[in-house]
């Protein structure tokens, strides 16, 4: 089945979906067209551009070497405008127009700005795509203080970079920090550790109103309270970019609704990463799963699929990692709830904090703060249902040892 | 559907740090001190291999990065300092390009890629490029480190069977023969006989299926033409590989003859009998290498019949009886050891080479198409069929299974031998046990 396949976007699950392509076929056309200015990067490492970890020359995932070796043409640039089905093409910005035969739509999320009066008088950034690290960093010069609205995964990240580059950090967030991922006892035991490194934090608060006075901001708490700072970073979270996608006839719910191959509704258009809302693991519900392990296996079935292959997902799990003045915090499938067996231990003043989530025989969510243990292979005891009846208590105790002999004893299968 | 060739497949056969599973001394932290130890030769001095000791579940064994083929690690890696090496197939992070994320640790389901907090970066088992200090600190064995990118040197470029052949769904022997003319080369000649290959090397209509000078022959002349060829060689001055890649009924049966008085004469020839214990594309009957109790349906199943009544019969002890220079038997589960047997056979200039190959036929033994590998891992695994080879007489296990696993590990996979009962099992095991006790009797410890 010669073809081409187009794919809008270049991130992780565009990048995916290529490899598992030129895994299964060599002769088909694959291009890659992409909004962006910038050669394929990782999202995940912008904060790290902040923190000048590394620079922008080290970024690049896929260069002109590696795609000529995938024999893929890259467009940067492009954006899409609209989708037209029936005719099996797409319309760019341009006007010009392009066929395909299967069309995978990567074109991943952009952040939410929530809505807050004055926002528009002030200066403020978000850091989702390389163009906004760019403007991040043109804002930071000359400035010492900065605010983060959002307590997520990114947020902490954030702030750490920020911090770790010298600058005074002020969170702001609407309940606690890592709320996601993380009771509010927990929670507060990494306030404490980021408090401990010279960074405010403002908890229940949402901002009310902003306001410009001279060369600062002031925020005024919805609690009540003024922070004064000189540049506001939103990480409020994202929302999957599918503006282009109206009266194109594939439908989009909280993103573009996709099935567990990763096929929308429309013939030959699949969708992945960010912007697919795919079945979930643990309940089959479908759902936006806008992390990078999502990104890549989503990609790599839409991959296969595209190339004619039959393979499903298993659905997306839960999880993050991030880590912070060498801290982790791992967190991995579903938080407590009424009908689990949860065992955890109280985070003392050395930080450490484990708490495993099980229903019936099977381990469903962990989280851990500072505890030295391997999280993919918990990923694997969630996702791989391993039978763990008769060790809840031993993985507990011996989390890193037991999960690595648990796994160890089901790849032997 | 597009063809993934063997080439793309070999890419990915690599070398590996393994280790036998749960075989390690009670907290014996050998390993973790040789890896901490190796100071300038690494690029960290955290460790990267681990002992695994839980006493309640009686388990004591190790964990290191195994090289994945393709490493989830690297795709996630969102600054690409995650690489394979093409050659060696070494998955190393490049330190300075390492953002410490973790995302890595994340992605791998196998505890191979590790935090270090102190330098804020993620470290994992390099090899000590080629040269792991783990496997030489271990008195015990338990590491090994297979040097396979040394046998994927040993392949030529080029696929001589060509993408599509005519074999059975799952057929081994077709992955043999492939795998043969990867290392033998173009200047092959292959000799065939009736049997299941042989449609494979005739091909369809008038195209073959080969890249190299094919012959296919009689049962019982195969041996003898090759003969013919060589002296024919010989008098133009020429060499080449001489290779029969035939089948069992071929040479334990009804061919015998002619191999056993070209191998008493020193013809230089490779002879190749790939082994699925049957007449198969016949319709699956019998034949002298079935095994005792096997069904086929010359030796059926019912009434007073209870698969084959004789034990089968075993051919490689009967060629290392005629004194020459290279005997083995091999199995693809284990494509490295083919591979090193293989090129051996080839250097042989002053005699017959002989390789016996085991070659599931998931037709004939009732058994699902992608079942050959793992049949065939579990037939050396359960010393059912013994990994060895005898240079110049001198007998060698390649593969010395210290803990064999039980037969019925083997024997479940095929229906063949559904119909075994406990206690035919356990005269099974009897008879698997004295066959391998015979090859003991002439082997020397490995070297």
């Amino acid at each position: 089945m010669a073809g081409k396949h187009l794919i809008i976007g270049s991130g992780l699950a565009a990048l995916s979906a290529l490899r598992k392509i030129r895994e299964i076929n060599r002769t088909d056309e694959i291009r890659l067209v992409t909004m962006e200015n910038h050669p394929p990067y990782s999202l995940a490492a912008l904060p790290y551009l902040i923190s000048k970890r590394i620079d922008k020359a080290g970024l690049c995932l896929a260069d002109k070497s590696y795609l000529d070796k995938m024999e893929c043409s890259l467009e940067m640039g492009k954006r899409v405008i609209r989708i037209v089905p029936d005719a099996k093409e797409v319309i760019y910005q341009d006007h010009s127009r392009e066929n395909f035969d299967n069309l995978l739509i990567a074109s991943g999320a952009e952040p939410i700005t929530p809505n807050i009066g004055g926002l528009k008088k002030v200066p403020f950034a978000n850091l989702h795509t390389m163009d906004d690290c760019d403007r991040l960093q043109k804002l930071l010069v000359g400035k010492k203080e900065v605010a983060i609205y959002g307590g997520g995964m990114i947020s902490l990240e954030i702030a750490a970079a920020l911090l770790e580059a010298g600058y005074r950090v002020n969170i702001i967030v609407r309940s606690y920090i890592l709320r996601r991922y993380l009771d509010q006892k927990t929670s507060e035991s990494v306030e404490r550790l980021f408090r401990d490194h010279g960074c405010q934090i403002s908890s229940g608060s949402e901002i009310a109103e902003v306001r410009k006075n001279k060369n600062k901001v002031e925020i005024h708490l919805a609690k009540g309270g003024v922070i004064f700072t000189a540049l506001l970073i939103m990480t409020t979270g994202v929302k999957s970019r599918t503006a282009f996608l109206e009266n194109s006839g594939i439908e989009v719910n909280q993103g573009i609704v996709v099935d567990r191959r990763m096929r929308t509704n429309v013939l030959n258009i699949y969708a992945a990463g960010d912007v697919a809302e795919a079945p979930d693991f643990f309940y089959r519900q479908p759902g936006v799963s806008a992390i990078a392990p999502s990104a890549i296996q989503q990609g790599r079935i839409a991959g296969a699929n595209m190339a004619g292959e039959v393979m499903e997902d298993r659905g997306w799990v839960p999880m993050n990692v991030a880590k912070f003045f060498g801290h982790s915090v791992s967190s991995l499938g579903l938080p407590p709830d009424g009908s689990s067996q949860v065992l955890r231990n109280e985070p003392g003043s050395n930080h450490h904090y484990k708490e495993l989530i099980f229903r019936d025989n099977k381990l469903i969510g962990a989280r851990f703060l500072d505890v030295d243990i391997d999280p993919g292979v918990f990923r694997y005891l969630i996702e791989q249902e391993v039978d763990v009846e008769h060790y809840k208590e031993m993985l507990f105790e011996k989390p890193k040892a037991m999960s690595r002999w648990l796994m160890l004893e089901y790849e032997k299968r | 559907m597009a063809y993934v060739g063997i080439r793309e497949a070999m890419k990915n056969f690599k070398d590996a740090l393994v280790s036998k599973y749960n075989s390690c001394p009670p907290f014996c932290r050998l390993c973790e001190e040789a890896c901490a130890r190796r100071g300038g030769k690494g690029s960290f001095e955290a460790t990267t291999i681990h002992a695994v000791d839980i006493p309640e579940v009686d388990f004591h064994g190790v964990i290191a990065c195994i090289q994945c083929s393709t490493p989830r690690c690297m795709e996630i890696c969102p600054t690409g300092a995650i690489a394979k090496d093409d050659v060696t197939g070494i998955v190393r992070i490049q330190s300075e390009q390492c953002i410490g994320c973790g995302l890595c640790t994340l992605e791998c389901p196998y505890g191979g890629v590790y935090y270090n907090s102190e330098k804020q970066k993620s470290i994992k088992c390099d090899t000590c490029d080629g040269e792991p200090e783990c496997v030489i600190a271990c008195p015990y064995g338990v590491l090994e480190f297979l040097k396979n990118s040394e046998t994927v040197k040993r392949l030529h470029e080029e696929d001589f069977l060509s993408p599509g052949v005519r074999s059975c769904a799952g057929c081994m022997a077709e992955l043999g023969l492939r795998l043969a003319l990867r290392v033998l080369g173009p200047n092959t000649v292959l000799f065939g006989a009736p049997g299941c290959i042989l449609p494979v090397i005739l091909g369809l209509d008038t195209q073959s299926s080969t890249k190299v000078a094919t012959f296919p022959c009689l049962f019982t002349n195969v041996i003898a033409t090759m003969t013919g060829v060589s002296r024919y060689y010989r008098h133009l001055g020429k060499s080449a590989n001489l290779l029969a890649f035939v089948g069992d009924g071929c040479l334990a049966d009804i061919g015998l003859q002619t191999l056993s008085g070209a191998a008493e004469r020193g013809e230089n020839l490779i002879v190749i009998v790939y082994d699925n214990e049957g007449y198969m594309n016949t319709g699956v009957q019998r034949s002298s290498t079935t095994p005792h109790s096997g069904w086929t349906n010359t030796s059926p199943v019912g009434g007073s019949y209870q698969g084959k009544a004789q034990k089968s019969k075993y051919l490689p002890l009967i060629m290392l009886a005629h004194e020459i220079p290279y005997v083995a038997t091999a199995n693809l589960a284990y494509l490295d050891d083919f591979v090193q047997k293989l090129t051996k056979a080839m250097a042989v200039k002053d005699g017959l080479s002989y390789i016996h190959l085991f070659s599931p036929c998931p037709v004939g033994w009732r058994a699902t198409a992608d079942s050959g590998i793992t049949i065939s891992r579990l037939a050396v695994e359960t010393n059912y069929f013994p990994l060895w080879e005898a240079e110049n007489g001198k007998v060698v296990l390649t593969r010395d299974i210290s803990s064999p696993k039980p037969i019925r590990e083997y024997t479940k996979l095929m229906g063949r031998f559904s119909h075994l009962t406990e206690e035919d099992l356990n005269q099974f095991e009897l008879f698997v046990d004295k066959r391998l006790d015979l090859i003991r009797s002439f082997s020397h410890p490995k070297t």
